[in-house]
């Protein structure tokens, strides 16, 4: 019981500073800041650039605009908000990138101008009074068909488009990554490969990617994120990896080992000391039942 | 603190809330079972159809066949307790802690105490405000066990009730710790507590499995320290803390795959490249431990360096 | 060599077994003073009791000091039992004569503080209930098992040690006990192992005597070094020291010394002895006091000069709480109310009287009981990491009435198991006080054939 209250005190005492801390520390903004412009025109091209760097830089406090992944904790706002997009015009957003708050670090030295604007039309394209010109873009459905040679170990990756019309075309130019499955994510391998004109790309599997023991290892092959093309992606098993040689340490013999892998230089000395010592005691004993007989 | 439940307390539910599933319509019970991924032996609705409807753990209603729901089963506690000696073959499970992002949100502290029943002072994972020697900065370090490769620990127990997996992980078996606490002295990362009186919530717990794995329910009188989450990582999840953390500074992963993962940006990058290219370090490596734990230095803050005692209990050690 | 000069006149042999078996006989202290020690033990039991109930926490002790008292009483329990193995084994062997009637007494400390050593281990775990799990799931890999295969060990030999040179005198006792409860008697009769006083006897015996005597000494070494590497194989500043056993050992002779001396004023005066156990024997136990005082000093010097001289950061950190920090004044005390001053004081000749070396006797043991203390706490409180985000608590560390009452229990425990032996046996061999006499073999089977018919 005493734990409990303990517990709950110091709970409040952490939600309290925190609460403390964030009602103390309010956004600031000058009124200046509302009239800051940015020196090009807002694009969907420039805020799908800006979405690249919310994904590297604001997700994790912040989580997707409309998403409702932001960090409650530290009063993290989801920016897709309604209320937040009313309050916060893009020039005060612009300001807020540039000069950080309390658990809102600054950007001002860590992101280019450009860069802070195009995250800024990004999050400001889920407002629907800002205004954002350009074509928007639409996904299209793109699919991706690999092929291996086992011999060069290389994999030959074909990009085609579906149209609207459900109409399958290669199409030229499209950036393809190539990622391994491990075990809590995909890990990108090679550099990015580029289709030609017939659609496909070449690429030299690297050599030096572990599989399993027998070299088995999955491999996934994707559009480079863009809405141009989708996210289309098309996985195989290789066994091109290195061969994985597991040791288990557990079976060798060593001092922090269990007990059956005790090495043998401890345990020889510890039966020989501990029965010598022993056989020796018991030797003694014995002879004292014979002090009787000696006595006859 | 969220109530959110931790896994044992879902495990606890599993006993009590069996008789309500078949009467309210189970689908809560087997809900909160799921979503600890240990599936109880569910001969007690056998009769119930051959699929059913259970909550899922992201909150959706899932339909799942019935025999699925058997085959996953609930480890019994023997089986739990040789797998979570064993380990799981080929791995090699590493940790990359990157300082220069941490500022001390302690988000890995309350998550890695709610999973494991432990109090507020108790820690598997603790965060240390750090200051070298002349004018260095100081800076916030997470520490965690190390599992070391050459574990200090393992050695002087006198039971094997602490010891080394083959895929890396130091592990504590309470059902078998006499409470000799040789091991706490002779940690060097001072990664080890001990349950001096009752755990926390031990009523709750009372019923509970243990699984070594978790090493929940805390028992009085042994020790405890982190384990890498190793029930997750059996189910493929990260721990608690790396998941927990809002900054990015966890990265986790297998060494014998070269990959480790971000928590909270759920990047993958090459983990000897990562060590590599900024300068990653042990702690203490003049000891001989081998940690399986690396840290990347305290450069490119993301934060300043700013302690404001939020998460201070109060009256701390001073000198 | 000197063996000679303190004796005045001959003692006859029925004086001698009347002096020694007196004691057993009618002691008129001795049922308050048992019921002493049992009402502090009744104390203790109650504190342990109370412990398992609620668990550890009733202790001082915390996560970063994570040993105390106990520890360090069973580093103090282990020293002082030390005492039997270099008193009846090293300086019997090489045939010193005046520790004749003081070998046994050195060998009832031994046995009652080993055996107590042992308890206290299990006092201080926290899970008591699962002690057969050493000797299930033993790791021979773990210092602790070598631990309690030694103690053990020392446990099994002190009592032959004590037990062989007993079996002479059970003659005397069987004799001049025919007025005391059968359950004695019965005691007397079992030790005797039909011991009828035939040379051949004596010559086994002595034979077992010596075999004991040169066994026990590679094993009171290997108690006391393995109890010292509980601390010198941790990675712990002030506890990873290469001169650790040594360093314990020199401690466990100067604390089982003064044991030794503090036992020798008692028995003398309490069981009227003062014959026996002369000033000489005083004189002689003092002056070996002082030399092995000087191996521990020097030990001292290396164990805390050596690092303190390049003071590393961590040692600097440990040496300064010691030296002139929280723990400075119990440092100083014991350094020098419990080794200097003691030294400087024995090695005039009328300090080494009785009453004088009761005094520093008991200064000498009382200071190692917290040199042991200023062993084990300081360490734990200067881990490698730093200590933070912990209550106040864990950074310091004073032991609870609890503890004080479960180690006050240990100590009447060793004391009362001392008196029982003192009250069962005579504390002196009898016919080695005989033969040194000059009485011999003939005439003491004729005394006892004589008493018996």
């Amino acid at each position: 019981m005493k734990h409990i209250l303990k517990a709950r005190k110091i709970t409040f005492i952490f939600t309290l500073l925190i609460f403390s801390f964030s009602v103390n520390a309010q956004w600031n903004i000058p009124d200046y800041a509302k009239d800051t412009k940015p020196n090009v025109k807002p694009t969907y091209k420039l805020a799908e650039l800006g979405k690249q760097l919310f994904i590297k830089n604001c997700i994790q406090c912040h989580g997707l605009p409309g998403e409702g992944k932001n960090n409650k904790a530290i009063n993290a706002p989801d920016l897709g908000n309604v209320e937040y997009q009313s309050k916060h015009n893009a020039g005060q957003f612009y300001y807020q990138i540039n000069e950080g708050m309390g658990f809102m670090p600054s950007f001002k030295d860590k992101l280019a101008k450009e860069d802070k604007w195009n995250i800024t039309f990004y999050v400001k394209s889920f407002d629907e009074n800002f205004k954002i010109t350009g074509e928007e873009i639409k996904t299209k459905n793109g699919v991706i068909d690999l092929k291996k040679d086992d011999s060069a170990k290389t994999l030959i990756a074909t990009a085609s488009i579906v149209d609207k019309n459900g109409i399958s075309k290669p199409s030229e130019g499209v950036e393809i990554n190539f990622f391994v499955k491990r075990i809590f994510g995909n890990l990108p391998i090679g550099e990015t490969v580029i289709t030609d004109q017939n659609g496909t790309a070449v690429f030299k599997f690297p050599d030096d990617i572990p599989g399993d023991k027998n070299g088995k290892i999955k491999i996934i092959a994707k559009f480079k994120d863009s809405d141009a093309y989708g996210t289309a992606m098309k996985s195989a098993e290789l066994n091109w990896g290195t061969h994985l040689h597991f040791v288990n340490p557990v079976l060798e013999r060593t001092l922090w080992g269990p007990n059956n892998r005790v090495p043998i230089w401890l345990l020889l000395s510890f039966l020989i000391v501990t029965g010598g010592v022993w056989l020796t005691i018991l030797y003694v004993v014995f002879q004292i039942t014979q002090i009787k007989k000696a006595g006859k | 603190m969220k109530s959110k439940n931790t896994p044992a307390e879902k495990k606890d539910k599993k006993l009590t809330s069996r008789r309500n599933f078949l009467k309210k319509g189970l689908l809560a019970g087997a809900g909160t079972v799921l979503g600890a991924g240990v599936v109880g032996s569910f001969d007690a609705f056998a009769e119930s159809g051959d699929s059913i409807k259970v909550l899922g753990p992201d909150g959706k209603i899932l339909t799942v066949d019935k025999s699925h729901l058997k085959e996953i089963g609930a480890r019994p506690e023997s089986q739990m307790q040789t797998e979570g000696r064993e380990g799981i073959p080929g791995r090699k499970w590493i940790k990359v802690i990157d300082l220069g992002k941490c500022r001390n949100a302690r988000m890995c502290v309350a998550a890695c105490q709610h999973a494991h029943q432990l109090k507020p002072e108790q820690y598997h994972v603790n965060v240390l405000r750090m200051d070298r020697e002349g004018e260095t900065a100081p800076f916030f370090m997470p520490k965690p066990c190390q599992h070391c490769d050459d574990p200090p620990c393992t050695k002087v127990c006198p039971v094997d009730a602490t010891f080394k997996r083959q895929d890396g992980l130091v592990l504590i078996d309470n059902e078998r710790c006499i409470g000799c606490r040789f091991c706490i002295a002779a940690c060097p990362y001072s990664a080890r507590i001990f349950n001096w009186t009752d755990p926390r919530d031990v009523e709750k717990y009372k019923d509970v499995e243990y699984d070594v794995e978790l090493n929940v329910p805390q028992k009085k009188g042994t020790v405890s320290k982190c384990l890498f989450s190793a029930n997750l990582l059996r189910e493929e999840r990260m721990p608690y803390c790396v998941t927990a953390c809002p900054n990015g500074v966890y990265w986790f992963g297998d060494e014998n795959e070269n990959a480790v993962t971000n928590g909270t940006t759920k990047e993958t990058v090459n983990f000897k490249k990562l060590l590599k290219d900024n300068a990653a370090y042990v702690l203490l490596p003049e000891l001989g431990t081998q940690p399986r734990v690396y840290y990347l230095p305290e450069k490119n803050r993301l934060f300043p360096y700013k302690y404001n005692g939020s998460t201070e209990l109060k009256k701390e050690h001073s000198s | 060599m000197s063996e000679v000069k303190h004796k005045d006149q001959k003692k006859s042999l029925s004086k001698i077994v009347d002096d020694l078996t007196r004691p057993i006989k009618r002691h008129y202290g001795f049922t308050p003073w048992i019921l002493f020690l049992i009402a502090i033990m009744a104390l203790g039991i109650w504190a342990y009791i109370i412990q398992i109930r609620d668990g550890l926490g009733v202790t001082a002790m915390r996560d970063y000091v994570s040993w105390g008292l106990y520890i360090a009483s069973f580093i103090f329990f282990i020293a002082t039992a030390l005492i039997g193995m270099l008193i009846s084994a090293v300086l019997g062997l090489i045939g010193i004569k005046w520790i004749t009637p003081i070998a046994r007494i050195a060998e009832m400390i031994a046995i009652g503080f080993a055996m107590w050593a042992g308890l206290i281990i299990i006092f201080d775990m926290g899970r008591p209930d699962r002690i057969l799990n050493i000797f299930l799931h033993g790791r021979l890999q773990s210092p602790i098992v070598w631990d309690i295969t030694v103690v053990t060990t020392y446990v099994a030999i002190s009592l032959l040690l004590y037990l062989l040179p007993l079996i002479p005198d059970i003659p005397f006792l069987k004799k001049t006990m025919k007025d005391q409860p059968k359950w004695k008697q019965k005691i007397y009769e079992i030790l005797s192992f039909g011991f009828k006083g035939h040379t051949e006897q004596y010559k086994l015996i002595k034979r077992l005597i010596r075999i004991m005597a040169i066994l026990i000494i590679p094993v009171a070494l290997a108690i006391h070094t393995v109890t010292s590497w509980l601390f010198a194989l941790t990675l712990r500043v002030g506890w990873d020291s290469t001169i650790f056993g040594p360093y314990y050992v020199t401690g466990a002779f100067v604390t089982g010394g003064a044991a030794v001396l503090i036992a020798m004023f008692i028995f003398s005066r309490d069981f009227r002895l003062k014959e026996y156990i002369t000033d000489f024997h005083f004189d002689k136990m003092g002056k070996l006091l002082v030399l092995l005082m000087l191996v521990y000093l020097y030990f001292n010097i290396n164990e805390y000069l050596v690092p303190a001289y390049k003071m590393k950061t961590l040692d600097e950190h440990h040496l300064s709480g010691l030296f002139t920090g929280k723990f400075a004044v119990m440092f100083w005390t014991v350094q020098l109310g419990g080794l200097i001053i003691p030294i400087i004081l024995m090695l005039f000749k009328k300090m080494r009287r009785p009453i004088p070396s009761l005094i520093i006797g008991i200064a000498v043991v009382i200071g190692a009981f917290f040199k042991r203390y200023l062993i084990t706490i300081p360490t734990l409180l200067h881990p490698h990491l730093p200590i933070q985000n912990v209550p106040a608590e864990f950074s310091t560390y004073w032991p609870t009435a609890f503890e004080w009452s479960i180690t006050m229990m240990a100590v009447a425990g060793a004391v009362l198991i001392i008196t029982i032996l003192a009250k069962l046996f005579p504390i002196m061999p009898i016919w080695e006080i005989a033969h040194e006499e000059g009485i011999t073999n003939e005439e003491i089977n004729q005394f006892v054939e004589e008493k018996n018919n």
